[in-house]
């Protein structure tokens, strides 16, 4: 905490993807935010996002500080963090001085090693008194055949799970638009008890609307998360299985260690 | 050192000549150094008829949903609900409630008066756009002068600097909603026409009896 104590002259800027049309894309990112406010590491902490406000490319002036570290709340590596975000910011890469400032431009959260600690602990509190060797982990990604990286984040999640050496039956990595199909959840493992794990930093379209209907749970898109009276009743009894489903990984709370993580492992690196 | 903060001293300043109003919010200093906040429009009514708030937080359920609850992506949309005050402790809870009804505005306000704040022209923010709205920079400029119209004018309170339009100068009881650069929801729509306006000029003429 001592390195962390040196940050008090700094900023944090937190950037998340937002949305037009779903009000819990952006709840993640604001109350990490606030969370990182109160604890009183940084001069300030502010918000930005690409379809809400304030937008990225006004993030300059929400900003007192000369040293400001900027953390993609981002699940993976992809077009956001390499091209929208420099190109909003106005980035020359992982620091860039200007007009008397220094950004620093931090990994996303989702590729930190510290998320795969968040996975095993919120598969171990989704369901915590079944037999994890009679069990199946899989972890849930979008997916795309548009770009091969859109896989990658989760293959390397799932293997880092395996060499935690949890326990469980199997640990599987599955897509809403790749193969292997979540859709087909039960066709991938055969065991009794299976957990899904949304990796995705939102709950939002994907992962309350979507990923439920083709987990079978749900029969049409339901409302965004917040506007639901209760989280689901887990576990549901389906296609002969005990299946559990979890929110998002982005909306547990030590998602503010992995956002800290990440600022501290900047400043190793690039020291 | 981080120096004390400007954007505070400036609201601080401006709340010793209190009321003013940003967008729909009207800002009043209350006994004791505090400071209320209420929809412009419930200015005359008594505070017992609106329901208080006493955490500047509580503006974010204020200004997350409309009066019909729809969700409010786009925070100058002018249709902030009623029926609400928020009773604040000085300059500070004002600055974090005002952050989240107007996100920004009072830091392009505090650029805007240093004479820091760049105004970006709408070309050059269609320009640098990738992806799928790379497609909005050919969005024609009539196409572009009647989206800032409806898109801008009458659907947001903030006054787009980067347009040649004439939008009403912010009155003396006001602190400016500025908007220095078009932001991503004009990005967005100027996509939507710009392909309107593609498949309008390639669209084979209707045959006789269609």
């Amino acid at each position: 905490m001592n390195e962390l104590a040196r940050l008090a002259d700094s900023a944090l800027l937190l950037l998340g993807h937002g949305s037009t049309e779903n009000p819990d894309s952006s709840a993640p990112t604001l109350a990490n935010a606030e969370q990182i406010r109160k604890q009183g590491i940084f001069a300030e902490v502010q918000c930005a996002f690409w379809k809400e406000e304030p937008g990225f490319s006004i993030s300059d002036y929400l900003f007192e500080s000369d040293t400001i570290y900027a953390v993609p709340n981002f699940i993976s590596e992809g077009y956001f963090t390499r091209e929208v975000i420099p190109r909003e910011l106005g980035l020359e890469g992982p620091t860039t001085r200007r007009n008397g400032r220094t950004i620093h431009y931090c990994d996303p959260v989702g590729i930190h090693q510290s998320m795969t600690r968040l996975l095993a602990s919120r598969a171990r509190e989704l369901a915590p008194d079944i037999p994890v060797q009679d069990s199946a982990l899989i972890i849930v990604g979008h997916g795309t055949g548009l770009n091969a990286k859109s896989t990658e984040a989760i293959r390397v999640q799932v293997d880092r799970l395996e060499a935690l050496g949890l326990g469980y039956g199997q640990i599987l990595d599955a897509y809403m638009e790749e193969a292997p199909f979540i859709a087909d959840w039960d066709q991938l493992t055969p065991l009794p008890h299976v957990l899904v794990v949304p990796f995705f930093i939102a709950d939002g379209l994907h992962s309350y609307q979507d990923i439920p209907v083709l987990l079978g749970i749900e029969s049409a898109p339901t409302a965004a998360a917040s506007q639901r009276d209760v989280f689901r009743h887990n576990p549901v009894h389906i296609r002969g299985r005990s299946l559990w489903y979890s929110r998002s990984i982005g909306t547990d709370p030590s998602l503010t260690d992995v956002i800290l993580d990440q600022v501290h492992d900047f400043r190793s690196t690039h020291a | 050192m981080i120096a004390p903060s400007r954007i505070l001293s400036l609201l601080t300043e401006r709340l010793r000549s209190a009321p003013f109003h940003l967008g729909q919010v009207r800002v009043a200093a209350g006994s004791d150094g505090r400071v209320e906040l209420r929809h412009r429009d419930d200015a005359a009514l008594d505070s017992a008829e609106l329901q208080s708030f006493h955490s500047p937080n509580h503006a974010r359920e204020i200004a997350q949903y409309d009066a019909a609850g729809e969700y409010r992506p786009l925070k100058g949309t002018p249709n902030l609900k009623r029926g609400w005050r928020m009773d604040l402790t000085g300059p500070e809870e004002t600055r974090v409630a005002l952050d989240i009804f107007y996100p920004a505005a009072l830091a392009l306000w505090a650029a805007q008066t240093d004479d820091r704040l760049r105004i970006i022209p709408l070309s050059q923010t269609l320009e640098r756009q990738t992806g799928m709205y790379r497609y909005a920079r050919t969005i024609s400029p009539e196409g572009a002068r009647e989206l800032t119209r409806r898109r801008c004018l009458e659907g947001c309170s903030r006054r787009p600097l980067w347009s040649d339009l004439p939008s009403p100068a912010p009155g003396p009881d006001e602190i400016p909603l500025l908007c220095p650069e078009a932001c991503s929801f004009f990005v967005a729509e100027a996509r939507v026409v710009a392909k309107t306006e593609f498949e309008a000029k390639t669209a084979p003429p209707p045959s006789a009896g269609d």
